[in-house]
């Protein structure tokens, strides 16, 4: 494992990160009234485009995976459409496990679609970015030995970061503050976006920590 | 098994949670005191009067304004209902209803108000009657009292009425009636208690009302209706019934008001609200809010009219209608008179003058209650009392100044009202005040207590925990476990109970009980503390991997991180009333978290297998399929737990929550369409639950007996279904419909439910009496006559008819039996006993919630539906992770299941539409089959508890299943694994499955797995118990605590205790069913003994598979059993029969044959378990029937079967000990000497061998010869096994003899050889007992095992050609394929060791051909290739070698059936084991890496060296034991030959990171120094220790010399490895730190350090350690001379010469740093040195095999400098010019 890798991830994840706190920044300069919590549903929206952007983006700059084939154009095409594809039922997917931890079921199913959609932003785009369209690869990289490459690890680190984070999210709902975050899905969301900036913050540092197992383990 | 211990632990685990539980409750709900004071008109209280104020006669306190007044109670009058908007254009059924009362308001605003009657929590009635009437605050404990009406002891109103002579009728409610029994003048009670029932209570006071009133014949009339409350208990306020009760009370007050008199006053209360599903109990506002109406003939009140009606405290009642009435407030009051009414006429200062003396005479009312109470308890805070003392008395100051002012005759002046008006608000105020303080202060908690409940019930928890760790031990004692804690706890109890007794105290049984539970609960602790298995040392651990213990228990923990951590958040979330509050989401939230987690981590594990992949290890994974399953399964339970949310209920807490739909009675429902929709698919759930269970017990064959149990499971079942729906359908529907039929449907209404019931006991009474349901098909031939007598006229020919076809029949049928003998015995095949425990369980679950079901509205059936499947899918994906886990044990019920399945209860708690609140619980429940009310109070209880906690009491008598489930389960598995197998062996039959008869193999540990589970449950439970007990305790204080915590401790407490009680009895129907199982094995035995001449061990075997049916075959363990108990009788039988003589002896001979038989039919069956245990079986059976045959004098007659007996038993005998026998050659010796006795010649006192020599010698009876042969082989085998040559060369030359003299050996070839070749086999007749395996195969395989034998020994001994050609004798044998492979193994290594390595590789090849299991021929064949130097072909045989070892070891530890000896048996030789003992992978992979690392290829090296520090650091299992031909090292040095490797490849940081391992690894275990004394060699050194034995160093010693050399080492790495990086600064370091390292050791020796020769014998390690120090110091010096410091290099330079006098490498480099400092004379000097030793050195260095370890060789290639021309040349250069010069 070369440090130069870990420090491009690093730089990956910074970049992630400064693209999150900037929509909720900097949408009020052009937005009337906007406000995560006064608008959450525009937030949902915005922090789910802006990060796909810069995961995109940042796949095609760093290429984490590089394949030696060379692809054809249609290849790429078909590729690209099937990714939408794996999203669009990853979304689903999503949706009616949140209704069936206990979201309402015909009430707010916008809400609840925008959350689901912020967590396959969350989990499942990255393992597109990563491993393409290949569910093979994604099972293997969510073992325990599964891990190839410290992008597969910090994969695993910021995927699970999330998912913990909306879980852990909805622990603040019952309670009886009446606070406006307390509204479904915000504590929800905003977990997950906490343990998603968590987990791109851990990656790196947790790669770091433990680049001596990796060598043995990566043959 | 042991029953009653495990219950009765249990039993105790729960009595000391209760004891916690009640020891708490006790501190936490303590009741106001109730003071017996009681008020009378002698108190001087009143007011000293006023002007124009005169005591009118027979008045107390007050005069008497009111002289009669009546009193409507209607039950649950809402302020809604009483409440007229004529602007409400819609009103809702209840709404404008009482019409009358706002016409009254309306039009006579002086002589009618209407108020806001506040009620005080709890609004039960009985309460409210209480709080009416005496005027007090009745507290939250009284509410569990409501089903009883206890007598009120305080002082109140109808008591004082009744000692003033006044006269009280009551007419209405019973409740009165217990509450104040005697003390009315007429009364009319009617039963209040059916909440279905409008119309009884009302319709009775209606008959008297009128009369009554018009009577005349009362002071006070008190009528209270329920019409109104019922009717809101069954339909709800929005409901058309309501209407019309309210209708009827709106025309009953308007007939009542036109019968009352002037003076009447009349009081129309509600005492309480109801909800908006009509319920109340609580205290949410629609509960308390209730409408007061006072109205009389002349005017009461002033002019003045309020807007909105007042609202007033109900207990503001009580002193306003004592004063109106002329009676004393009764004494415990702290209501405030209602000032309005005691105005009077007159002006606005005489009316605040009379209500300031009511005021005041009410204020020291209260005010001597708090004096008073204050005395009698302490609960009032002082303060505060103080405060409204000083209130009290000024007021009253103020008051007597006023009236002194009033009496003086001023004037009335508006300065004077206003000050009247104050005074007035005082006294508001001090009343307020008074009541606010006692409201706040009666709820008095007992902390002790508390803390200490709170601390009995934790202890329970940790004991249930510790107990439950424990009981998974084998040696768990009841006796010090169970019995000295209950001992403990009578003693304590004993004790204390006699010292109550002598001090005359009354016996507090709650505190005896808790110090008696807090003794047993600390014996507990103390002897489990004692016995607590010492830890054992872990000494002489390898030092890196000493890390491993830890880790290793850290991960054994790990398994309970993911149920714990669930388990606490939910403990936590008990703390906050809002999680309580919210407790319906929080349970199924964490459920579903907890199955998704679990999955999840298979998963992560690499247990799930991944689609289109079905490459995984076998045995560990899934198949894709079963993982869609999995997933599947996930899914619906996560759909039910979704759906279960359907069907909840509210709590008032949540705003805008909407109760479910479902949980109102259909007869609720307006519509008649969706009420038939709704009842067809109520229905539809019953018959589906009903359908599955059947098909469940139908598949798993458990419905197919006739047993009672089947038979009630086959017909009342539906039967029990058709019952409830009908009954659903008379109650729902609507009741007047049915006009005619009344009568009837109130007869089917009771009669459906209690039908019901009964039915439903009886079902369980019986799957008490017969829970076994085990279908038993016995195909053995049956015995009787053989034609049944013909019954009919006796004419011959219908007789033939009769007769003909039976003969026929018969004949067929023992035909049949007769052809099936030999492989197929009789059977008997027992149906559905693989699953008789679960199957009776969940019998009595299905009866259970059919009856649970009756009590529950109809439409909750569905959610009982959602129960049964979330339970079944539960218990599925347990199995399903239990199977996974494989290797877990199977009887260890695993936490998480544990936890999920509390979790399902609490959920399914909430799903049936309960809350842990009061208005929540489900009265109606109580009139299941009971319309008419009950008369006791139990029943209607325990109906009401059993509706509350159904879920509970389902689950907990449902927990056994979770044991028993992954047996049951099991089949398909062992399907799978029969499938894998078919494909390597396919001769081999179907395994059958055990099933739960697993649990009977070993019931030691089934008990102690159900108590396990048992107590595992508790401490779930406990657990949750006592997170609610805390956060009661904690908050105490909280505003919730009332409303929110207190409730939910009281339920969970109770749902514990009925969880508790539960589980006792799921867990004692399993030990019943165990008992009925084991009565049943008995009762099939006698029928066996019938048929004893067949054989009783080869029958019951196999059996047909009945209707496509799942067959579960008789257990094995029955058969061993009854075999056991009827050795006994048998044998009696053989002694009593013994003069028969003949007969017996036949008896016997068949037996013999039956079993040898029974044997060879078996054995077809494959090898494993089952055949195993078969041969056990027959062993015993031999066993017993040659004990049988011994008991009985020898006699010739029965010696020969006597012999051949005993040959079949040692036979068993031989090969189930593996040939290894002792006593078996005692029983060979008996034998020969029965033999000897039989003939009539004494054989005492003889060795074997000559014991043999008599018999052979001396028997010469033609019927012996066989059985004395065979005998003979079987000695032979025995001889063989104990490598006892000699002895079976002189046994077969005499078994030879015998026959004919043998030819003596053939030149050359082995004379045992040939004697066994040439020794014949007596031949087997036909009438002959059989044996179990022929002596002529036996014959051959001693031949082979001779061969082998010999052939390994001449191996051993080195006489190699000898050795060959025996070993290829016995390789042309007869042996199995695996003893052929070794054989060729054998060979391969004779003929290496002779020197032709080729044909060695030729055997061993074939050896693998043979079996390409014969891993020692691998490593053999790369030992071979390494002496031919093909490095490649023998990296190749390595690497197939570790593949071979990956993967998992396939062959199972199985007997062959086919031969009870075989080779295997009876060869046994050192040198076999050390051949083919079985390497370890580890090995292997180091083997591979070092051959690599040592052929140069370094990449390959690196790649194996990682894999193989990978698979270390993996776990325990990889590592190697330390045994001393390991071809492993210490881990050390491959970490360091692993940093070597990947320094020569030039991955310098990871080889710095491998060394920076070792060096932190080895930090602890550096001594400061290191002092060792070489003082062996020296001799006479040390006199002191002359004496010790081992020469050397002591080990410790040794251990830290390597751990520096180690540490030592890897420091050099990284200073060389830096040195390679560029980095000269960090390698200087790195070697000073070394050299460092090996400065702690100091070798002290008598003789010269030097003296290299005489250390190394002594000690190796010194000699690496010289070496390591001149590596480190010329490192040292060249990185010097790389940063230019020539002079600290050249010292360097200059010491490691010291250090090593004459190194080459040294030299060099010292010369060339001598040179470069231009000291050339030095230079030259040591020039010419060098060139003086070059020779011999070289000579030296090359003569030691391997001086130095592997890893330093790469530094000692550093080292070696290239040879500088140009220096040699410039040096020679200089000599000679030097030479020239001097």
């Amino acid at each position: 494992m070369k440090d130069t890798e870990i420090k491009r991830l690093l730089s990956a994840h910074i970049v992630s990160v400064l693209s999150i706190i900037l929509t909720t920044i900097v949408p009020p300069l052009f937005l009337e009234n906007f406000s995560v919590l006064g608008t959450h549903l525009i937030w949902l929206c915005i922090c789910s485009i802006c990060v796909t952007t810069v995961n995109i983006i940042l796949y095609i700059i760093l290429k984490p995976n590089p394949s030696s084939k060379r692809i054809s154009f249609a290849h790429k095409v078909t590729k690209f459409l099937k990714c939408c594809v794996f999203f669009f039922i990853s979304c689903i997917l999503f949706h009616g496990i949140i209704v069936l931890y206990g979201a309402p079921l015909i009430e707010s199913v916008l809400e609840t679609f925008l959350f689901a959609v912020l967590l396959s932003t969350f989990t499942t785009l990255h393992c597109l970015c990563m491993l393409g369209p290949n569910f093979q690869a994604w099972i293997r990289v969510f073992s325990k030995n599964g891990a190839m490459s410290i992008w597969d690890n910090s994969l695993q680190i910021t995927t699970m970061c999330s998912i913990v984070g909306a879980w852990f999210g909805a622990f603040p709902i019952p309670l009886d503050w009446d606070r406006p975050w307390q509204i479904w899905p915000i504590s929800c969301s905003l977990g997950a976006t906490f343990g998603y900036v968590a987990g791109l913050i851990i990656a790196p540092l947790w790669i770091y920590w433990n680049r001596k197992q990796l060598t043995y383990k990566s043959r | 098994m042991q029953r009653w211990p495990v219950l009765l632990f249990l039993a105790w685990a729960c009595f000391l949670f209760f004891s916690g539980i009640a020891l708490f409750t006790s501190g936490f709900l303590l009741m106001r005191i109730e003071l017996t004071n009681r008020s009378s008109c002698s108190d001087p209280l009143a007011a000293p009067a006023w002007a124009g104020q005169g005591v009118a006669p027979g008045a107390c306190w007050m005069p008497r304004r009111v002289p009669k007044a009546v009193l409507l109670i209607i039950d649950a009058l809402t302020f809604e209902f009483a409440r007229f908007d004529p602007a409400k254009a819609r009103p809702r059924p209840y709404e404008n209803k009482l019409g009358f009362l706002h016409q009254l308001a309306g039009s006579q605003p002086r002589h009618a108000r209407l108020y806001r009657f506040r009620a005080d929590p709890p609004t039960t009635t009985m309460q409210r009657i209480k709080g009416i009437t005496t005027g007090s605050l009745p507290t939250f404990i009284d509410v569990g009292s409501n089903f009883a009406s206890y007598a009120i002891e305080e002082d109140n109103l109808l008591g004082q009425l009744v000692e003033n002579g006044r006269r009280v009728v009551f007419m209405g409610d019973d409740t009165w009636d217990g509450l104040f029994p005697q003390k009315f003048f007429r009364s009319y009670f009617f039963p209040s208690f059916n909440v279905k029932d409008l119309h009884t209570v009302d319709d009775g006071i209606l008959q008297h009302l009128y009369t009554t009133v018009d009577g005349g014949e009362w002071d006070l009339l008190i009528a209270h209706f329920l019409g109104v409350d019922h009717c809101g208990h069954k339909h709800g306020p929005d409901h058309p019934e309501m209407a019309k009760k309210l209708t009827q009370m709106n025309e009953m007050l308007r007939s009542l008001v036109d019968h009352l008199a002037n003076d009447t006053l009349l009081l129309v209360a509600g005492d309480h609200g109801m909800t908006e599903t009509g319920d109340h109990g609580g205290d949410s506002e629609k509960e308390v809010n209730a409408a007061l109406f006072v109205y009389s003939k002349t005017p009461l009140f002033g002019a003045h009219l309020p807007e909105e009606p007042e609202t007033i405290p109900q207990v503001n009642l009580v002193p306003t209608l004592a004063l109106l009435l002329g009676v004393p407030i009764p004494y415990s009051n702290i209501g405030e008179v209602m000032a309005e009414l005691f105005s009077g006429d007159g002006g606005a200062a005489s009316a605040a003058l009379s209500q300031l003396s009511a005021y005041r005479i009410n204020a020291r009312q209260v005010d001597r209650f708090l004096h008073s109470y204050s005395l009698a308890a302490q609960d009032l805070p002082a303060e505060r009392l103080r405060h409204l003392r000083e209130l009290f008395s000024a007021a009253l100051e103020e008051h007597d100044r006023l009236l002194a002012q009033v009496r003086e005759g001023l004037p009335a002046s508006p300065e004077l009202e206003a000050r009247l008006g104050r005074l007035v608000g005082r006294f508001q105020h001090y009343l307020r005040e008074a009541r606010a303080v006692c409201m706040e202060s009666w709820a008095r908690f007992h902390p002790l207590r508390m803390v200490a409940g709170c601390a009995l019930i934790a202890a329970s928890c940790l004991l249930c925990c510790v107990a439950s760790e424990l009981a998974a031990a084998l040696d768990f004692s009841y006796r010090s476990r169970l019995l000295y804690p209950l001992l403990w706890g009578l003693a304590v109890a004993a004790v204390l109970g006699l010292a109550r007794l002598l001090t005359r105290e009354g016996l507090d049984l709650i505190l005896v009980g808790s110090w008696s539970a807090a003794a047993s609960q600390l014996a507990f602790f103390w002897h489990s503390w004692g016995r607590r298995p010492r830890r054992a040392h872990l000494a002489g651990v390898q030092p890196p991997v000493a890390s491993a213990g830890l880790w290793q228990r850290l991960r054994a923990w790990q398994g309970l991180v993911l149920p714990m951590g669930i388990l606490f958040i939910r403990c936590c979330a008990m703390f906050s009333d809002s999680f309580v509050v919210a407790e319906a989401r929080v349970a199924p939230f964490l459920l579903a978290s907890l199955a998704i987690l679990l999955v999840g981590r298979l998963h992560w594990h690499g247990r799930l297998a991944a689609p289109e992949a079905p490459k995984q290890p076998p045995g560990s994974a899934f198949s894709q399929k079963e993982s869609w399953q999995l997933l599947g399964l996930l899914a619906v339970l996560l759909a039910c737990l979704r759906l279960s949310g359907l069907f909840h209920q509210c709590r008032e807490e949540i705003p805008h929550c909407q109760p479910s739909p479902f949980l109102a009675p259909l007869s609720s429902l307006q519509s008649t369409q969706a009420k038939n929709l709704f009842y067809l698919l109520c229905v539809a759930s019953l018959a589906g639950l009903v359908y599955a269970v059947r098909r469940w017990l139908r598949h798993y064959g458990n419905l197919n007996s006739a047993g009672p149990l089947v038979l009630f499971v086959r017909w009342a079942f539906p039967l029990l279904a058709v019952w409830i729906a009908c009954y659903w359908a008379v109650t729902s529907g609507a009741e007047d419909a049915l006009g005619k039929l009344q009568e009837l449907v109130q007869v089917a209404l009771v009669g459906f439910p209690r039908a019901v019931y009964g039915l439903a006991s009886l079902g369980l009474l019986l799957a008490l009496w017969r829970p076994v349901t085990v279908f038993v098909k016995d195909s053995r031939e049956s015995v009787g006559p053989i034609v049944t007598p013909y019954q009919g006229a006796p004419s011959s020919h219908a007789e033939l008819q009769h007769v003909i076809p039976q003969i026929y029949r018969r004949m067929q049928e023992s035909l049949k039996t007769q052809l099936d003998r030999g492989h197929r015995r009789a059977t008997v095949a027992a149906y559905g006993l693989g699953s008789v425990y679960s199957a009776a369980l969940v019998i009595v679950l299905t009866l259970l919630g059919l009856l649970l079901l009756s009590l529950h509205s109809e439409r909750m059936s569905l959610a009982f539906l959602l129960l049964f499947l979330e339970g079944f899918v539960l218990l599925r994906l347990h199995a399903w992770l239990v199977s996974l886990a494989g290797d877990a044990e199977p009887f260890v019920v695993p936490w998480y299941a544990v936890t999920a399945w509390v979790f399902a209860a609490t959920q399914f708690f909430y799903s049936t539409g309960h809350q842990p609140i009061f208005p929540a619980i489900h009265w109606h429940a109580a009139f299941v089959g009971f319309q008419e009310g009950h008369s006791t109070h139990l029943l209607p209880a325990v109906l009401v508890g059993a509706n509350t906690f159904a879920s509970h009491i389902l689950f907990a008598v449902g927990c056994p299943l979770l044991l028993l489930w992954p047996f049951v389960c099991e089949a398909p598995n062992s399907q799978r694994r029969k499938l894998k197998k078919e494909l390597r062996e396919e001769l081999q039959e179907e395994e059958e499955p055990m099933m739960e008869m697993r649990l009977r193999e070993s019931p030691e540990r089934f008990s102690a797995a159900l108590l396990q589970l048992g107590l595992k449950y508790l401490f779930v439970l406990g657990v949750q118990l006592l997170a609610c007990v805390w956060a009661a305790m904690i908050l105490r204080r909280h505003l919730m605590v009332w409303k929110v915590f207190a409730p939910k401790f009281l339920f969970e407490a109770l749902g514990f205790i009925v969880s508790s009680i539960c589980l006792l009895l799921g867990i004692f129907l399993v030990m019943r069913v165990d008992c009925a199982v084991s009565a049943w094995f008995e009762q099939l035995q006698p029928s066996n003994r019938h048929f004893r001449p067949r054989g009783p061990g080869a029958n019951q075997r196999r059996g047909g598979v009945a209707e496509g049916e799942m067959a579960q075959r008789l257990h094995p363990r029955g058969r061993a059993r009854s075999g056991e108990r009827s050795r006994p009788r048998g044998s009696k039988r053989a002694r009593r029969e013994a003069p028969a003589g003949a007969g017996c002896l036949r008896a016997w001979t068949e037996e013999n044959d039956g079993l040898a038989g029974g044997w060879r039919a078996s054995r077809s069956s494959g090898p494993g378990r089952a055949a195993q245990q078969a041969a056990r079986r027959c062993r015993l059976a031999f066993d017993s029937l040659l004990r049988k045959i011994q008991g009985l004098p020898a006699a010739l007659p029965s010696l020969s079967l006597e012999l051949t007996v005993l040959y079949n038993s040692l036979l068993f005998a031989v090969s189930e000990s593996d040939g290894l026998v002792e006593g078996e050659a005692e029983r060979i010796n008996h034998g020969l000497i029965r033999v000897l006795e039989a003939c009539g010649v004494s054989g005492q006192d003889l060795s074997t061998e000559e014991l043999w020599q008599k018999v052979l010698q001396d028997v010469t009876t033609e019927e012996l010869c066989a059985p004395l042969h065979r005998l003979g082989a079987l000695q032979g085998a025995v001889w063989l096994a104990a490598n006892c040559l000699g002895s079976v060369t002189g046994l077969f030359r005499l078994l030879s003899d015998t026959k004919d003299p043998l030819p003596s050996a053939h030149g050359g070839e082995n004379e045992l050889l040939a004697l066994l070749k040439a020794w014949s086999v007596p031949v087997e007749g036909d009438t002959s007992p059989l044996v179990v395996q022929s002596t002529k195969d036996l014959k051959e395989i001693l031949w082979t095992s001779a061969a082998f034998l010999q052939g390994l020994q001449g191996l051993e001994a080195g006489n190699l050609p000898t050795a060959l050609s025996l070993l290829q004798a016995a390789a042309s044998g007869f042996c199995s394929k695996r003893v052929l492979a070794q054989i060729y193994t054998s060979i391969g290594c004779c003929t290496q060791q002779m020197g032709k390595p080729q044909t060695a590789l030729q055997h061993l090849k074939r050896a693998l051909q043979v079996d390409f299991q014969c891993l020692s021929a691998l490593s053999q064949a790369a030992l071979v290739y390494r002496q031919l130097g093909e490095t490649d072909a023998e990296l190749e045989a390595l690497a197939l070698l570790y593949k071979a070892l990956e993967t998992p070891a396939q062959e199972a530890v199985s007997i062959d059936p086919c031969f009870l000896i075989r080779t295997e048996l009876l060869v046994h030789t050192p040198a076999l084991a050390s051949l083919f003992s079985r390497s370890h992978p580890s090995e292997v992979k180091y083997l591979l890496a070092q051959r690599c690392l040592q052929a140069g290829r370094v990449a390959e090296a690196v790649e194996h060296y990682l894999d193989l520090l990978a698979l270390l650091q993996e776990g325990p299992q990889h590592q190697v034991p330390l045994h001393g031909r390991s071809a492993l090292p210490r881990i050390p040095e491959v970490f360091l030959e692993a940093a070597s490797a990947l320094e020569q490849l030039g991955r310098y940081q990871d080889a710095i990171a491998v060394c920076e391992e070792i060096i932190s690894r080895t930090d602890d275990l550096i001594p400061e120094t290191l002092r060792i004394e070489l003082d062996s060699g020296a001799g006479g050194e040390a006199p002191g220790r002359a004496g010790s034995p081992a020469p050397g160093i002591p080990p410790q010693q040794r251990e830290s010399l390597r751990c520096i050399v180690w540490r030592a080492a890897a420091y050099l790495h990284q200073g060389w490895a830096w040195a390679r990086l560029g980095e000269s600064k960090e390698a200087i370091t790195r070697f000073t730190r070394c050299l460092n390292v090996l400065l702690r050791v100091q070798l002290v020796s008598a003789a010269s350090i030097h003296s290299s020769e005489e250390m190394a014998e002594a000690l190796a390690e010194a000699k690496v350690l010289q070496k390591i120090r001149l590596l480190a110091l010329l490192g040292r010096g060249s990185q010097f001379q790389e940063l230019g410091r020539d002079k600290e290099a050249l010292m360097n330079f200059q010491h490691s010469l010291q250090v090593c006098p004459g190194d080459p490498a040294a030299t060099s480099h010292l010369l060339r740093a001598l040179w470069k400092l231009n000291r050339r004379q030095e230079a030259a000097a040591l020039w010419q040195k060098l060139h003086a030793d070059a020779a011999p050195a070289d000579g030296q260095q090359e003569a030691p095999g391997r001086p130095y370890p592997l890893y330093l060789v790469s530094c000692l290639k550093q080292v070696n400098l290239p040879h500088d021309e140009s220096l040699a040349r410039s040096l020679q250069d200089y000599l000679r010019t030097s030479g020239q010069d001097p």
